[in-house]
């Protein structure tokens, strides 16, 4: 009798937890709506709050979330899509990008850089006001030695050299004045410094002797650097881990300096005092917060419960499905502003156009049958399960938000009569009535099978592989599913051991390098053109965008190499990824950018607390 | 009882040297190479016919540098067809097809003249200009495709070792050059690989894998290097030196020492309090054995029990950090996101963090409650019927003396061996709970180094796992001792 009365009453208990989990139902007011002013639809720019609501905390102390650790913050040998973000607020550039406009911004360059008419020698004016943080200004030196420390072979940068290898030279002509020396016209010549942030000579290298070697030393296979002694040494205290990790050691030019690191915890920055950037403002010199705490947080669930606590300021690295659930409660949207901006990144599906015949079946080496599984692919489902339909559908490896985009490319729709009609004319039919097609191929009956191969860390994947397979079987198409551990997927997909495969890329701001995505040299070096696209045209083409400048003469041969792209359809073009951009009501000035991370935190006013 | 320990601490020695090498076996064997990963995050820019000189100068130094150009180990044994120099081929894909080559046919030197006439042929390839005066656009484009096809055969011929891909290849490469004039300066190069080929095959000397070979290497290998150094770039695990972290280059030491504080602590503190509170449950469920006491702590405790840790984390969660039930702890953390107040008392510190630390501990802990009030109530029934335990009632002591003073201390085996194994287990953490609550500690540092195949910190992480182990035994049978002074070492 009293176990049951107990029971009732831990069953009663358990029900009431449960059914409590539905949240306030009472409205909440809201006191602003969420106006947008467009800038030119390169940004988008909010309203601030009309009045600050007492529940907001005063302090101009900014909480970010972010979900990893920066891991390592040394200047050159850190490589974290984290400590890019921090190195914004902490380091200073020659340029950097431009979020507002999506185009270069000249940090501590005066401007974009007098280009030779070789177009091999970029002259860069350098302004006369920055300074580092003893009050020494920043100068042509410290530009020189930043990158020549970047190509040293004993620095440890393995991620960085070969973005570097197109500098043949640097030359400080004065203070003021830097020239740097290309190997080769390449079009990312301007946008390789925006990745490198200046460091200054004096505090890394006191004896000034990088000064005694060149580019082309450092590059040069007989040069052993390990027998160098005085290199050696340098290289050492140079590579030393409390570059990366003592905040006391990790400096820079930028308005913030890393007041103290807890690893897998916080990353606390701090406004640095009497600053240069006070007298100077900019996209990437204002310095509005006092302090701006990264706090890391990878569970979904904690996330979202401080969110409602308003424990966090903002975030750029938000799950989707969070991010639905937050903007549906009033207690989120009371307190807070959310974007989900457009980026360049994109998902997409490629197929192996060139397999081996052996390991691979040719199944997909015509383009009847890629168009045809462009159109089998049920593009609605997986948006609508899988993405909620938030991301947009893309028909071309090109933002539509850069001046090459090629607006003329249809979006293919899923159309399962018109796949299996393209099927057929690729010579595919069910001739043993196996519900399988198949077709003749080096005198061989090969059926219509194949697998499917995705990373098994994105459980997004697996489920719109899954939806693909399911879907193709109307078609008599058996596409079985390979979820494979990330480290395998990579070796597999880069040595075109794969039929089919789902992944993603990521793109930025500056013009495409096509050559690394759609070249042949980078197919045959199993670099990263894993599906095998590419003839001599192609190439021809590539070759000239890689040194053909910005404006209309660019613009068309990259819509004529996305046109190709299109009528060979290697690669299915899924869609366009959105980051979801969530920003406090307190802070105001608020923009937000297509460009990661897709807000500046530095940029961000904390709105008065008086009563108006 | 010193002797005892000296020689226990005697043995640890062979048995974290097995512990040591098995692990260390496991992660040389590894899929995936990280000097590829290191390298490549910049990845390629599709130069072919020559990684970019950095890259390659770059992936050599970083082979030399974490010791991964040497042989794995002293000596290896293989077959006598095997060669003892194959660890020198670094690309894996080469160094598989190798292998398989060597296994189907068994003749090195016939594989080896094959393999470098591979070599051969594709820098001769790559190097090949055409004559293409007098082509028309078209044809000169129809060439160039069937060049980069050759290229890309003879680039994929290193690493192909059944004979079908091999064939196929031949048979594309073939065609190609007989199609085209312009490249009729690569048939005799095509002639010498197929000879080549044909020669490891006619040459074969499969009975050669079926006769064991050893072969010796010296101090020069791998296992060494870790255990000792190189004098250059490692002073060796004997100087507490685990390497670097192939991640974030700092060393493991470090980042173990780091992470290893708040594992510790949940583990020695849900340790304490599962002790604490699961004694006395045991206990008395002994004493009422049957009660109501004893059937309705049963039922709490296997209904916590089966209750999987990351669902009562968001229950919990769910309950006492939200703002729509009762907002009254934090719900990630381990101390106050503008840290702790400078000049601040451990005191002081020690009070700030504990609301951080209060939903964690209560998942570390909750499911110990079962098992080890379990472990003490059988254990304490058992030695409840004992005569002694008769006898101590008969003479009129008080139920508290006899069960506190003379039954609980006989019934502590068990729950001397379950401590023993808590010293791995700190070490080790939890990263579902590290996850969630977003804890520092070395569960989500391991699980995140076995993601990223980083050997060191793996390799580290399992030989401290294995010295706690060994200590943990060793303290246990220590305190057997003091508890029963029945029990004897030798």
């Amino acid at each position: 009798m009293r176990i049951k009365y107990f029971t009732s009453i831990l069953s009663i208990a358990t029900l009431t937890l449960f059914t409590a989990c539905g949240g306030d139902e009472k409205e909440v007011k809201l006191n602003q709506t969420q106006e947008t002013i467009e800038l030119g639809n390169k940004i988008e720019k909010l309203e601030d709050a009309k009045t600050f609501d007492p529940s907001w905390k005063k302090e101009n102390v900014l909480v970010f979330h972010t979900l990893g650790d920066p891991g390592d913050m040394h200047p050159t040998n850190g490589n974290t899509a984290q400590r890019q973000e921090i190195t914004l607020y902490t380091q200073v550039f020659l340029t950097n990008t431009d979020f507002q406009k999506l185009d270069l911004y000249p940090q501590l360059a005066a401007s974009k850089p007098e280009i030779s008419a070789n177009g091999l020698e970029y002259t860069y004016a350098l302004k006369d006001y920055l300074k580092w943080d003893d009050g020494s200004p920043i100068t042509a030196e410290d530009v020189a030695f930043s990158f020549k420390a970047n190509v040293c072979p004993l620095v440890n940068n393995p991620h960085a050299k070969p973005y570097l290898e197109s500098i043949k030279d640097i030359k400080v002509v004065s203070p003021t004045k830097v020239i740097f020396i290309m190997r080769d016209n390449y079009i990312q010549n301007l946008y390789i410094m925006t990745d490198f942030p200046l460091m200054q000579r004096a505090y890394f290298d006191k004896a000034n002797l990088l000064a005694n070697y060149t580019f082309d030393q450092f590059l040069d296979k007989k040069f052993v650097a390990d027998k160098d002694a005085k290199l050696k040494s340098w290289a050492a205290e140079f590579n030393s881990p409390k570059y990366g990790h003592n905040p006391e050691n990790i400096v820079g030019g930028g308005p913030y300096k890393i007041e103290s690191w807890e690893e897998g915890q916080t990353v606390t920055l701090v406004k640095k005092k009497n600053h240069w950037t006070e007298g100077h403002p900019g996209l990437f010199e204002n310095a509005f917060p006092e302090k701006i705490i990264y706090k890391i947080n990878r569970d979904l669930n904690s996330t979202k419960l401080e969110f409602l606590n308003q424990v966090y300021d903002g975030t750029g690295s938000i799950d989707i499905k969070t991010m639905l659930e937050l903007k549906d409660d009033p207690k989120f949207t009371a307190n807070y502003n959310y974007k989900f901006m457009d980026t360049y990144n994109y998902t997409y599906i490629g197929m192996n156009m060139k397999p081996d015949g052996v390991k691979h079946s040719k199944i997909f080496t015509d383009v009847k049958t890629r168009k045809a599984m462009a159109l089998l692919i049920p593009y609605n489902d997986i948006n609508t399960i899988v993405n909620k339909n938030i991301y947009n559908r893309i028909a071309s490896p090109i933002s539509k938000w850069k001046d090459d985009f090629n607006k003329d490319l249809k979006l293919i729709e899923t159309n399962l009569e018109e796949a299996k009609k393209l099927l057929a004319e690729a010579g595919w039919k069910d001739s043993d009535g196996d519900q399988v097609l198949d077709k003749m191929v080096d005198g061989k009956k090969l059926d219509f099978k194949f697998k499917i191969s995705y990373m098994t860390t994105t459980p997004a994947w697996e489920t719109t592989a899954k939806l693909i397979s399911e879907f193709m079987r109307k078609a008599n198409v058996v596409a079985e599913l390979n979820g494979v551990e990330f480290g395998t997927f990579i070796t597999n997909i880069t040595t075109h051991d794969f039929d089919m495969m789902i992944s993603t890329v990521t793109g930025s701001t500056g013009p495409d390098d096509f050559k690394q995505l759609w070249h042949t040299e980078s197919w045959i070096s199993n670099g990263s053109n894993n599906v095998g696209f590419g003839n001599a045209k192609s190439d021809a083409l590539i070759e000239k965008l890689r040194i053909a400048p910005l404006g209309e003469e660019r613009n068309k041969l990259s819509k004529e190499l996305q046109q190709m792209i299109y009528d060979e359809q290697p690669c299915i073009f899924m869609f366009g990824q959105k980051r979801r951009v969530v920003m406090h009501k307190r802070f105001g000035n608020q923009e937000y950018y297509y460009e990661k991370p897709g807000i500046l935190l530095n940029n961000m006013k904390l709105i008065s607390a008086s009563p108006n | 009882m010193l002797t005892y320990i000296g020689k226990r601490i005697l043995v640890f020695l062979p048995t974290l040297f097995v512990i040591t090498l098995l692990g260390f076996i496991i992660a040389i064997n590894a899929p995936g190479d990280p000097v590829e990963k290191m390298v490549s995050a910049a990845s390629s820019s599709g130069e072919m016919g020559k990684q970019s000189i950095s890259q390659q100068e770059q992936k050599l130094f970083w082979r030399k540098k974490l010791g991964l150009d040497l042989p794995v180990f002293y000596f290896s044994i293989s077959s006598l067809a095997s060669p003892d120099t194959l660890y020198r081929v670094y690309d894996k894909n080469e160094n598989k097809a190798l292998n398989r080559l060597v296994d189907r046919y068994g003749n090195w030197n016939e594989i080896s003249n094959y393999y470098l006439a591979c070599a051969s042929f594709y820098n001769k390839v790559i190097a090949v200009s055409p004559d293409t005066a007098g082509l028309s656009e078209q044809q000169k484009n129809k060439l160039y495709d069937e060049i980069v096809q050759l290229k890309f055969e003879a680039n994929a011929l290193k690493s192909a070792f059944t004979p079908e891909a091999i064939d196929a290849k031949f048979t594309t490469i073939k065609q190609i050059i007989e199609k085209n004039s312009s490249l009729i300066k690569l048939q005799n190069g095509y002639i010498n690989l197929k000879e080549s080929y044909q020669n490891m095959i006619s040459n074969a000397s499969v009975w050669k894998n079926y006769i064991p070979a050893i072969n010796f290497y010296g101090f020069k290998n791998q296992y060494h290097r870790w255990l000792f150094g190189d004098g250059e770039f490692s002073e060796g695990i004997v100087r507490f030196d685990f390497g670097i972290s192939y991640v974030s280059k700092q060393p493991v030491g470090e980042i173990i020492k780091t992470k290893i504080t708040w594992s510790l602590f949940f583990s020695l503190c849900s340790v304490f309090l599962a002790y604490i509170i699961s004694i006395p449950i045991g206990v008395r469920s002994a004493q009422k054995r049957g009660g109501a006491f004893d059937r309705t702590s049963s039922l709490i405790i296997f209904m916590l029990y089966s209750l999987p840790s990351f669902f009562v984390a968001f229950l919990l969660m769910l309950l006492f950090a939200n703002p729509n039930i009762l907002s009254i702890l934090p719900s990630s953390g381990v101390k106050p996101v503008e840290g702790y107040p400078e000049g601040a008392s451990l005191l002081e510190c020690a009070r700030l963090s504990l609301p951080y630390i209060i939903l964690p501990l209560i998942c570390y802990t909750y499911s110990s409650f079962a098992f080890l009030s379990r472990t003490i109530r059988g254990s304490m029934l058992e030695v409840l019927e004992k005569d002694y335990i008769r006898t101590a009632r008969a003479k009129g002591l008080s139920d508290n003396k006899v069960i506190w003073k003379h039954a609980f201390k006989n019934s502590l085996f068990p729950l001397i061996t379950i401590f023993a194994n808590i010293f791995p287990v700190a070490i080790g953490g939890s990263v579902i709970l590290e996850t969630i609550f977003t804890i520092p500690g070395m569960g989500l540092e391991l699980y995140n180094a076995i993601a990223a195949q980083n050997y060191p910190i793996i390799i580290a992480v399992m030989t401290l796992t294995g010295i706690l182990t060994l200590i943990g035994f060793l303290v246990s049978d220590i305190l057997y001792v003091l508890v029963d002074p029945r029990v004897r070492l030798k």
